[in-house]
């Protein structure tokens, strides 16, 4: 199967006119998992398209000016990945008891991957020295 | 007191009432009108255009990539009314995310968001029709496009690109739809490109120029049509401005050798104690708007200096903490409202009127306490989902 993650993190909790609600997008990044432009702003943090950088949202922790992921992204689409090989190109569950994920398979081979709530807890500062 | 005694005290009066009426004047930023634009989409992205009133914009429900079709909306702002653009692709093309596109009387342009691709299409009927691929050598391609003239569009990108990835990191280059040619390129060497990891909008273009800011210090390029730099607005020693000590990032950018997130996470520290220039747009064609970020300044505020162009030398207008947010002691008061540069999902200014698309559609009352407005709002979203929506400001500079 075509490896291509398509994978969209909402987070719903927004405030309009605040810049508390934040936005991930992971689109692109091709089987190597690389991305062409990895930026942050008011509100989103994206890796998009297919070229040369690594995403920083596959490490586990994200650094953006408000909040911080507490699950590695990776084992999310890992999981999500393990269930469509399995089978079950469509499906909801929850991801380590804690993170509701659903996902939806298109013919070219794309897996669309949403998560929604949970998966940010309180506001933190992830600080690269430590 | 003796007349020339006199004449000093009041002079001194006078020169403390003005200063004192200049730190009080503020933007005004009225709401004109807001409504709603439909559900969102999975991938929480929105792609719009503006033209003379006219609102465009699609968003991935409106992309549909099995039967290769986009819709694209077209909503008539003044009467609110709402029609729809279906645009249909060749199969031997991939618009695989949701592109940026500009549009013109009789040209549409898209840009798909994985490799900037450019697809061109020609107006017929109510539709438009694919007419091909712009040829455009990857080292060129850009990441946005706007509608200068009926015929001619403005690629541009500043990125601090992965140098593997072969490209400019700052690409302006003139498309002529009706001829399909690039017919000017340059590509200015700007410093602390390192910038455009963060929020950013460092192009504007009026209808006979196009402003470019420098992602640090305090200077902006305007060039014509033809991207022939014609002057430069230059602030040497700003007041209040903390500038970036020579004009570099004092660390390491290239994205070849620093990992995107060690690098995004030092360029956050370092912003909170510089002045920069994030955002430029152009109210009408003399005056140029320039949104700073100051240092350690409040997060609910920016400089925003106002630039008179139309004669030289250019004047302009300073206004240091410019509200962006609201605070959830202030009261919502339509007609002067914080001005939201930062978070809307697309925002443009055009004849002074700012044009500002949001995640969501659960507006404030006039005059509610903001604090107030929030709580309804959490409990309005247990049973609502978010929608897109418009609100529509007129900027007045006093």
């Amino acid at each position: 199967m075509k490896k291509r993650i398509f994978a969209t993190l909402l987070l719903l909790a927004s405030i309009a006119f605040e810049s508390s609600a934040y936005t991930i997008l992971i689109s692109g990044g091709g089987k190597n998992q690389r991305f062409y432009r990895i930026f942050i702003s008011d509100k989103t943090a994206q890796c998009t398209g297919n070229g040369n950088n690594k995403c920083f949202l596959l490490e586990g922790t994200i650094s953006t000016p408000t909040k911080t992921i507490k699950h590695n992204i990776q084992n999310v689409v890992d999981f999500v990945f393990s269930q469509v090989n399995n089978g079950n190109v469509n499906g909801e569950e929850t991801f380590e008891n804690d993170l509701p994920v659903s996902w939806k398979s298109e013919r070219d081979g794309n897996v669309e991957i949403n998560i929604e709530n949970g998966v940010v807890e309180g506001v933190d500062y992830y600080d690269s020295e430590k | 007191m003796s007349r020339r005694q006199l004449f000093a005290f009041c002079s001194l009066l006078f020169l403390f009432f003005n200063l004192a009426a200049q730190t009080e004047r503020k933007i005004q930023c009225s709401l004109i009108k807001q409504f709603t634009l439909g559900k969102q989409s999975l991938e929480n992205k929105i792609s719009a255009d503006i033209r003379e009133d006219v609102l465009y914009f699609l968003t991935q429900n409106d992309c549909n990539k099995t039967e290769n079709k986009l819709i694209i909306h077209k909503i008539t702002i003044a009467e609110e009314r709402w029609d729809s653009l279906i645009i249909n692709y060749p199969s031997e093309i991939s618009i695989r995310f949701i592109p940026k596109f500009s549009i013109s009387n009789k040209y549409l342009i898209l840009i798909d968001d994985e490799r900037s691709d450019i697809y061109r299409f020609i107006k017929k009927g109510n539709t438009f029709v694919f007419l091909n691929q712009v040829n455009l050598p990857q080292k060129y391609a850009s990441e946005h496009v706007r509608q200068l003239t009926k015929n001619q569009f403005l690629f541009h990108s500043i990125y601090n690109y992965h140098p593997d990835e072969n490209q400019y990191n700052t690409n302006f280059a003139i498309y002529d739809a009706e001829r399909d040619a690039i017919i000017n390129s340059i590509h200015p060497d700007l410093p602390c490109i390192g910038f455009s990891h963060l929020t950013s909008s460092w192009v504007a273009n009026s209808k006979t120029k196009i402003a470019v800011a420098s992602p640090c210090g305090y200077k902006i390029f305007l060039y014509d049509f033809k991207l022939k730099l014609i002057d430069s607005i230059v602030l040497s020693n700003p007041q209040n401005w903390n500038n970036l000590p020579g004009n570099t990032i004092p660390f390491e950018t290239n994205p070849y050798k620093i990992h995107p997130k060690i690098l995004i996470d030092k360029l956050i520290k370092l912003n909170d104690t510089i002045s920069r220039i994030e955002k430029i747009y152009f109210l009408d064609e003399n005056t140029l708007m320039v949104s700073s970020i100051n240092g350690k300044n409040n997060k609910n505020t920016k400089r925003i200096d106002a630039w008179n162009i139309k004669t030289k030398p250019y004047s302009t207008s300073t206004f240091e903490n410019q509200k962006i947010n609201f605070n959830n002691t202030d009261t919502v008061n339509y007609s002067n409202l914080p001005i939201p540069l930062n978070s809307p999902e697309y925002l443009s200014v055009k004849n002074c009127s700012l044009y500002a698309i949001n995640e969501e559609d659960y507006f404030p009352e006039n005059n509610i306490q903001y604090k107030d407005y929030k709580n309804s709002k959490e409990i309005h979203y247990e049973n609502h989902d978010p929608q897109y929506s418009i609100a529509i400001y007129k900027i007045s500079i006093p």
